[in-house]
């Protein structure tokens, strides 16, 4: 038994068709199209060689249809100048940043805190005490014009100054200055050579030389009472503040609000506490952290914290 | 990928996949929560992905949650019933990429999606074909025809003339 009577098949018979010209397209058999799809893939060059020799044979014929493909190749889109402004957002730190930098800030607040501590030890002995009141001198304001004028010298000049001077002049100098007026001995020139200081200006030009001079009406400046004068009325109340009460400097507590505002700046969870013993004395001061916790003993004899 | 280059691929690529994305679906909050997932499903295979193959991969995944957004949301114009007031305000821009652009909206989406891949970033028809899970022979004729309807809508639009 061979193959062919167990498994029969057929064979193919000599038929063949005759007109095979009919099947083959020209060019000019295409449709708008199917012609614009050739451009279009002819502007891409993405044609294979008997897609090119197909459209390259109907340039040939017709050379608008080149023009025409030609314009598939305008057909380009430029990038927009679209921006993602949410990109930094998405950016990553690597994880050696992330703990160089937790270990960085952590570092530096345990410095912080210790600096504040082992600082404000010593404070914590002494009393912060404010300087005591100062008491200022009570400041007497004492107008010029209640100086009692000498009369010696002030009468000879006036003698002096009435024989050389003309009654007009002498005439309206009485007007301005009564001698009853208070403000006279302020304005008066002649009241300094009554000081002792200043014999050496009255042994110089005599009393003929001397030459009326024009005043000038000044009006006495009205006394203010010290009640209404500010400085006055401020540098009282400076002095007479009260001092403060001696407080001293809780070491611990500065050091816990260190810590609290690190902790809500940076979101980290530090901590500091004090361990007591049975009698309430405290025993030990620990700082504790993600990443390092340290407990320090206190000394019986060290200053209270 | 290391961290370093994840953040070079989100400094590099992320204008690219945000404006493929937006001009595909012409919606910027949309792409923005696009590029988001994309990035961060990147991040969670960041080692497993490497750096040469980031920008392509990125594609590919912005590509296919965007498929996924535009079939939930099927508010998408075809080429047939575009507005034409707004092509008329077009008319008058004479930036012809600006009138190509909004000839581009009214594009089917995969059509809009392959000639934006090809026009924006200079793909390959085989590149194209690995982002959009297509075949290259359907790319190309995505593109050539997506080409011939851009064509087409400048010419009707009389922003062209034959």
């Amino acid at each position: 038994m061979n193959d062919d009577i167990i498994y029969p098949h057929l064979t193919p018979l000599n038929d063949r068709y005759l007109s095979h010209g009919e099947l083959y397209r020209s060019a000019g058999d295409l449709t708008a199209e199917q012609f614009d799809l050739l451009a279009a893939a002819w502007a891409e060059n993405a044609l294979s060689d008997e897609g090119l020799a197909e459209i390259e044979a109907l340039f040939a014929i017709d050379k608008l249809k080149e023009i025409y493909a030609g314009s598939f190749r305008q057909l380009r889109l430029i990038p927009c100048n679209d921006r993602w402004e949410g990109l930094n957002g998405l950016l990553q730190t690597t994880p050696a940043a992330r703990t160089i930098r937790r270990v960085f800030f952590i570092a530096l607040a345990s410095a912080a805190i210790f600096f504040t501590l082992f600082t404000l030890k010593p404070l914590a002995k002494k009393q912060v005490t404010l300087t005591a009141p100062v008491s200022l001198p009570e400041v007497a304001v004492i107008s010029d014009a209640r100086e009692p004028a000498a009369p010696d010298i002030s009468n000879k000049m006036e003698e002096t100054i009435s024989s050389s001077t003309s009654p007009g002049v002498k005439k309206k100098s009485q007007e301005l200055y009564p001698p009853d007026r208070e403000s006279t001995a302020r304005i008066s020139p002649v009241t300094m050579i009554a000081s002792a200081e200043t014999p050496v200006l009255i042994s110089g030009p005599t009393s003929r030389e001397l030459r009326p001079v024009s005043y000038n009406v000044i009006t006495a400046t009205p006394d203010i009472p010290n009640d209404e004068n500010w400085i006055i009325r401020g540098i009282s109340r400076l002095s007479r503040a009260p001092a403060k009460e001696k407080k001293p400097i809780d070491a611990f507590v500065v050091a816990s609000a260190f810590i609290k505002g690190i902790n809500s700046v940076l979101g980290s969870e530090m901590a500091l506490d004090k361990t007591l013993n049975k009698k309430g004395d405290l025993v030990a001061v620990s700082f504790s952290s993600s990443l390092l916790s340290i407990k320090a003993p206190v000394k019986k004899n060290s200053p209270r914290l | 990928m290391t961290v370093k280059e994840y953040n070079n691929a989100v400094r590099e690529f992320g204008d690219h996949v945000y404006r493929f994305v937006y001009r595909s679906i012409k919606d910027r909050h949309r792409a923005a929560d696009i590029i988001q997932d994309t990035y961060e499903k990147l991040w969670l295979c960041v080692t497993e992905i490497e750096y040469e193959a980031a920008k392509a991969w990125l594609f590919t995944s912005a590509y296919n949650r965007m498929i996924d957004v535009i079939r939930k949301d099927s508010r998408l114009i075809s080429i047939e019933s575009y507005d034409d007031t707004s092509i008329f305000a077009a008319e008058n821009d004479s930036d012809l990429n600006e009138v190509l652009h909004h000839a581009l909206e009214r594009l089917p989406g995969v059509q809009r999606s392959v000639i934006l891949l090809r026009d924006y970033e200079g793909y390959q028809y085989r590149e194209i074909a690995s982002i959009t899970g297509l075949t290259e022979h359907q790319v190309k004729t995505y593109i050539f025809r997506g080409r011939v309807a851009l064509r087409n809508f400048l010419v009707k639009t009389s922003v062209w003339h034959e």
